[in-house]
């Protein structure tokens, strides 16, 4: 793994396969915390899953860097704009950050049998569209084995309904585990999965493949590159990428009808 | 515009698509723009609401408020605004559930206001309604009425109207689709997803000069309203109030954009309208410590950030008179050039009194203020709202407007294909079979 360079033109994604032949392909890698205490167990069992991928991104020659969004630091933001609709700079900023991330590692403790209310009450703030096809490894810890199955049951079904791209692998910790030498193989396979999705640029080839098929809104949380630069009052975002204006919708909106 | 519509909506293979577009941006490029250069506007809206007063503890009724709108409707106009408009609701705690009858009785009290909506509900009234109900106000008020299209935010409404709301989008798309042809057509033979064919219809009365009210479009955050808009050169309103303020950036600019691919002229005459909550006093500190109050026990503020907070990341603007030009020019920087600035100045239960002296000071101190700095930095081709007089000159140049009469009744109450002296025989139209 490498520290970011800031002499070097970043190019967390998108499809830049010319930009890519010239250059060293550069990756970043966000982990989702909604760890507790400090130092946290769940933030550092994300966090080691992460450095394996972007190991395994540096052994085939790319670059990765690795950035860390402790939602403890955040609950104040999170609890306000849950019940009302504003959304702060720090929340805003730490929303574009996942946004311009090529894979991201979600980690919970499990508190009454599932995620916390923390890391839910964040992905309810979020775009529908943040996570879409994004590859995902998803992690928890908790005080007993007998929450083994959290990951694989309540958290695969949140980042189903948010399209994300799961790894096969998840990872759970009990307090035993931490002895394990099983947790580590866990750990290490969970990253590289992530790592092969995003070195075989899965997302894109969906996005290319079948992006016009999705539904898409504009919350306006979601930064990534299909964010307008337009200088106001100008028309220089003509066609905004994200958009396939001939769904059928747009064409009923553009004077045609509905399911024609 | 009804022949693109037709032809943009037979057109089956990709090429006869592209072509059947090329064929309607050819013919929006060919056509006089609507939209003229002038300066901004700016209005009072209101959404209805009946809300307790917090201060005085008391919570008016319905008919008080009704009526204490109406006088609000009829200062806006005496104090220099241009624009009032009135929202749209099917339940308590609100009173305007219909805007027509409201709006037809500023008419008769004004002269010069241009009467709007804030929103009409595209969604669960019939298009057919609509058309006959705001094609009366406009004779009445002689034109000075536009309407503003929304989908509403109330879930339940939807299903006393016999409709549902997951199909609340392609309802709005095709109802509208349904009250352009209306507006624009004599004669419709009509088949839709949501509501029972027509067959040799005639919407009554044609709008006056036969030119329809101005269309608005208002989203949040829906990319395919911006493109209605687009389509049929209509405007686009951000409803700015209680949103992050660079929340509607990326939907104007895709409006605008592609009003520019449908042909109807450069990003500059796509007509963008705006709105923001504001409490006014002489200075700051009163009007903080006066709104703070009303602010705790809003309804949409209650329990969310600080009034400080929102002050600053959302259009509630709270403060002196300078304090509020300041923001309104802020807005111009977000939005570039726009036609129409609302303001919201009696939601949450502020007093009657209150809202009258708010009036007064926005008339006196902002507005004249405002037209000057957004007149110096205005761009000379940036439009102003296409007002009937804009519209008709587009339509008809300098020939006379026309004005239909009908033909005589045969007796059957349908008129079928020649429902006017006018009327193109030619056309033929499915009649009923009954």
């Amino acid at each position: 793994m490498q520290e970011h360079d800031p002499n070097k033109i970043q190019h967390h994604s998108g499809n830049q396969a010319a930009d890519r032949q010239s250059e060293t392909r550069q990756y970043q890698i966000a982990v989702v915390s909604a760890g507790l205490s400090e130092p946290s167990t769940t933030t550092k069992l994300g966090r080691a899953v992460a450095l394996e991928a972007a190991d395994y991104l540096q052994s085939q020659g790319a670059e990765a860097t690795v950035i860390a969004i402790e939602l403890k630091d955040l609950a104040q933001d999170i609890t306000t704009a849950a019940v009302s609709r504003q959304v702060s700079p720090g929340l805003r900023e730490s929303i574009g950050k996942i946004a311009d991330s090529d894979g991201v590692v979600v980690a919970s403790p499990v508190i009454k049998a599932s995620y916390s209310g923390l890391f839910k009450s964040f992905w309810d703030l979020t775009d529908p569209d943040l996570l879409l096809n994004m590859p995902v490894v998803l992690v928890a810890t908790g005080g007993s084995e007998r929450h083994a199955l959290v990951p694989d049951s309540s958290m695969r079904e949140l980042f189903a309904f948010l399209r994300a791209l799961v790894a096969p692998t998840s990872l759970m910790a009990a307090g035993s585990d931490w002895a394990s030498p099983s947790l580590s193989d866990r750990k290490s396979r969970a990253g590289k999965e992530m790592a092969a999705m995003i070195l075989a640029d899965v997302r894109d080839r969906i996005m290319g493949a079948a992006g016009a098929h999705y539904r898409r809104t504009f919350d306006g949380l979601t930064t990534r590159q299909e964010q307008s630069q337009a200088i106001p009052g100008s028309a220089t975002s003509a066609q905004d990428p994200a958009l396939n204006f001939d769904s059928s919708l747009m064409r009923l909106a553009a004077g045609g009808r509905f399911g024609n | 515009m009804q022949d693109q519509t037709a032809s943009a909506r037979k057109a089956s293979s990709p090429t006869a698509d592209q072509e059947a577009i090329q064929a309607v941006i050819a013919k929006n490029k060919a056509a006089q723009p609507v939209a003229q250069p002038g300066p901004m506007e700016f209005g009072i809206m209101n959404v209805s609401d009946v809300t307790r007063d917090p201060v005085a503890n008391y919570t008016p009724s319905e008919g008080e408020r009704l009526t204490d709108s109406l006088a609000e409707a009829v200062h806006a106009e005496e104090v220099g605004f241009d624009v009032y408009a009135i929202g749209e609701h099917h339940n308590p705690p609100f009173f305007s559930s219909s805007p027509t009858t409201f709006l037809a009785a500023v008419a008769a009290q004004t002269k010069r206001l241009v009467l709007s909506t804030s929103t009409t509900l595209i969604t669960t009234n019939d298009p057919v309604t609509l058309a006959e109900q705001y094609a009366v106000l406009q004779h009445i008020a002689q034109g000075r009425v536009d309407l503003m299209l929304g989908r509403g935010n109330t879930g339940p409404v939807y299903p006393w109207f016999g409709k549902d709301i997951r199909q609340g989008l392609p309802l709005a798309l095709e109802n509208y689709n349904l009250l352009h042809r209306l507006w624009h057509e004599d004669v419709v033979d009509w088949e839709g997803s949501f509501r029972t064919p027509l067959q040799g219809f005639t919407s009554i009365p044609r709008p006056m000069d036969d030119v329809p009210p101005f269309v608005w479009h208002g989203s949040i955050r829906t990319p395919e309203i911006a493109e209605q808009a687009a389509f049929y050169g209509n405007g686009f309103f951000a409803n700015g109030a209680f949103w992050p303020e660079d929340h509607f950036k990326r939907l104007v600019e895709l409006y605008r954009s592609r009003f520019v691919h449908w042909g109807h002229g450069t990003a500059q005459q796509a007509v963008v309208g705006v709105a923001a909550q504001v409490f006014v006093r002489k200075n700051s500190q009163d009007a903080m410590r006066e709104y703070r109050p009303y602010f705790n026990e809003s309804p949409i503020y209650k329990g969310g950030p600080s009034l400080e907070t929102m002050m600053a990341e959302t259009p509630l603007l709270v403060g002196s008179p300078q304090q509020i030009i300041d923001r309104i020019m802020h807005q111009h920087e977000i939005y570039g050039d726009y036609a129409r600035q609302m303001f919201l100045v009696d939601h949450g239960g502020l007093p009657r009194k209150t809202v009258m002296e708010e009036l007064d000071l926005l008339g006196s101190e902002v507005l004249p203020v405002l037209r000057k700095e957004m007149a110096a930095i205005r761009d000379p081709q940036a439009v102003r709202t296409p007002t009937h007089t804009d519209m008709v000159k587009a339509r008809y140049g300098d020939q006379e407007p026309r004005q239909p009469r009908p033909n005589a009744n045969r007796g059957d109450n349908v008129t079928g294909t020649s429902p006017y002296t006018d009327s193109d025989d030619s056309i033929q139209v499915r009649l009923p079979r009954l």
